[in-house]
């Protein structure tokens, strides 16, 4: 085995890459740092890890039924809002058609009163 | 490395953190070979090995802040390029030459030849791509095996069986290619 260890050291030793190829990677390096991204593009980047994003996409649907339960809610206070002050106005009527009933009746003169 | 290369290497790995150019120049100039060479004994093509290698170093240059040390450069730059290469593997499926497709050798190969060991270089090749990587990182970085395992990121104890089961494959592949040659 000791000899298979040693044949591989050497058949696994460390090659020169291509001539020029530092200086490709330099240029390409400038050129990377010249087009540095702009702001949508660094937002664009926070959300590429796909965790992130599933945890964005979660975050988001969480938000869209919150809102639908508040919503709803609003709604159902709404309308219980609407049908107290409905009941309240009928019971307003009915007292105002009362009152109006027993003012007339004060206001008639006693017709006993007249027979006299 | 002696202490003014030391030194310098430090320096350059502080300079790099603020993004001056010659330090980058410098790193690439000194790691270039180690990560060429992974990537290279790894897929067995150059062009290829060019490209992995070129993304290696650009990726550094856009996480430079995030290097501490000369060492730390060093296991980074190693960590990024294996798992490059494994995640390239992984998605296109490398295809490597069968060893039926190889050619017999004429000759008994005498001690260290080139041609055992541009056979052992396409035995190393078809191996499953994390165990390829452990070889690699044994034999050519040199790497002991509580270092393979955190490069990859892997329990010690993986990478010795990793380890043991490449050494026992490539030696059985080698004595079929080889015929009666013991190495």
């Amino acid at each position: 085995m000791k000899r298979l260890e040693d044949e591989l050291k050497t058949a696994l030793r460390r090659v020169e890459p291509p001539a020029g190829f530092a200086e490709r990677v330099l240029a390409q390096a400038r050129q990377q740092a010249d087009s540095k991204p702009g702001f949508a593009a660094r937002l664009r980047g926070l959300f590429r890890p796909r965790a992130v994003r599933w945890a964005a996409a979660f975050a988001s649907a969480c938000v869209l039924i919150l809102a639908a339960a508040r919503y709803r809610q609003y709604q159902q206070v709404k309308i219980q809002g609407e049908l107290a002050s409905a009941q309240a106005r009928q019971a307003l009527r009915i007292a105002s058609a009362k009152l109006n009933a027993v003012l007339k009746d004060a206001a008639r003169p006693p017709h006993r009163n007249l027979e006299n | 490395m002696s202490d003014g290369a030391d030194r310098r290497l430090q320096n350059a790995v502080t300079g790099l953190a603020h993004g001056d150019a010659a330090s980058f120049e410098l790193i690439v100039r000194r790691y270039q070979s180690m990560v060429f060479s992974l990537a290279y004994h790894f897929s067995h093509d150059r062009a290829l090995a060019e490209d992995m290698a070129q993304e290696v170093f650009l990726h550094l240059h856009r996480n430079a802040a995030s290097i501490k040390s000369p060492a730390h450069l060093e296991f980074w730059l190693r960590r990024v390029t294996a798992h490059r290469c494994i995640d390239h593997a992984r998605r296109n499926r490398i295809a490597f030459a069968s060893l039926e497709s190889e050619k017999e050798p004429l000759a008994r190969p005498p001690e260290s030849d080139p041609l055992l060991s541009r056979k052992l270089g396409q035995l190393v090749a078809t191996l499953p791509a994390r165990r390829r990587m452990v070889v690699l990182l044994r034999f050519q970085e040199e790497l002991e095996l509580h270092e393979i395992a955190e490069v990859l990121e892997m329990p010690i104890n993986t990478v010795k069986s990793y380890l043991q089961r490449s050494l026992e494959l490539l030696r059985a592949k080698l004595d079929r290619c080889l015929g009666d040659v013991r190495v």
